[in-house]
């Protein structure tokens, strides 16, 4: 039996703000490059979804936003991460590897009573 | 003969001409995005991103046509832009009424007798002292006959050790509802 992919869905819309983290961090990129670098992931998500979150995560002052001339169109917001936003990135990241580190170590071992 | 509107979008220089009821279809889109974002202090700006990202896939989807917009293209952009949700779409345990089937036990950690103050102190949240006095007040205004209330929950109470584990239990039964 398959597992339900509900089941994943609450923990995917948890990390989803992290994984936006994690794109801005490699540079500038405004709102389409942030749904093309996560579309044919599990993470794929759209407009509807992003802006709200991105504007909640300005407020929590994680990003950062300019605006800046686009070629063709109007002016675009370009994201970049703050510095409250560079340290939960660590944070996040270090949190991580704990967690996996766990889940694989509590894997291997029998209990002992 | 067909009414048509003309939509102008933020960030938009041009502006879009619509049937009506494609017009309708973005504006009840709209509408309803805000009223999910209601809770948003920023649900202006959210909005306005919202109609410059459908304005921008108006402009892919007609290229160089200078056709107007039917329903299909409406509903074929706002199907990419995907819905607005409100912030808490699912009421999580801590926003739920809280439901209090709690269960009673007998507490052994700091036992005068048999634990049922500890029990009930716990289980009420107030200090054991003061149900050791309640007791005692009753105990001695019945002339002793409280005292068999007091074995009766001795009986038939439950047992754990700690008021840790207690509290540990109430927890699990609360998440099980």
């Amino acid at each position: 039996m398959e597992t339900d992919p509900n089941k994943f869905s609450t923990l995917r819309k948890g990390l989803l703000e992290f994984l936006i983290l994690s794109i801005v961090s490699a540079g500038k990129v405004y709102a389409a490059d942030i749904l093309q670098r996560l579309s044919n992931t599990d993470f794929s998500t759209q407009e509807g979804t992003l802006y709200p979150l991105l504007s909640k995560m300005r407020r929590e002052d994680l990003l950062d936003y300019e605006w800046q001339e686009s070629g063709l169109g109007p002016p675009r917001k370009y994201y970049t991460l703050t510095e409250t936003g560079q340290r939960q990135l660590a944070e996040f990241r270090t949190y991580w590897k704990t967690l996996t580190a766990l889940i694989d170590e509590l894997g291997e071992q029998p209990c002992e009573n | 003969m067909r009414k048509l509107t003309q939509i102008s979008l933020t960030g938009h220089s041009a502006v879009f001409r619509a049937n009506d009821d494609a017009y309708d279809v973005l504006w009840r889109y709209l509408e309803r995005a805000r009223l999910n974002l209601k809770d948003n202090p920023d649900h202006e700006e959210v909005l306005g991103d919202l109609e410059q990202s459908i304005g921008e896939k108006f402009l892919a989807l007609l290229g160089s046509d200078e056709r107007v917009l039917t329903i299909a293209d409406v509903n074929t952009v706002l199907a990419e832009i995907g819905p607005v949700e409100p912030d808490r779409a699912e009421p999580t345990l801590a926003n739920q009424a809280p439901r209090t089937r709690r269960q009673l036990y007998r507490i052994k950690e700091g036992q005068e007798i048999f634990g049922v103050c500890q029990g009930l102190a716990a289980y009420a949240d107030i200090p054991v002292d003061w149900l050791h006095l309640i007791f005692l007040v009753l105990a001695t205004i019945t002339g002793g006959l409280f005292i068999l209330v007091y074995l009766a929950l001795a009986i038939y109470l439950p047992v754990v050790s700690t008021r840790e584990e207690y509290f540990a239990r109430q927890t699990a039964l609360l998440n099980t509802l």
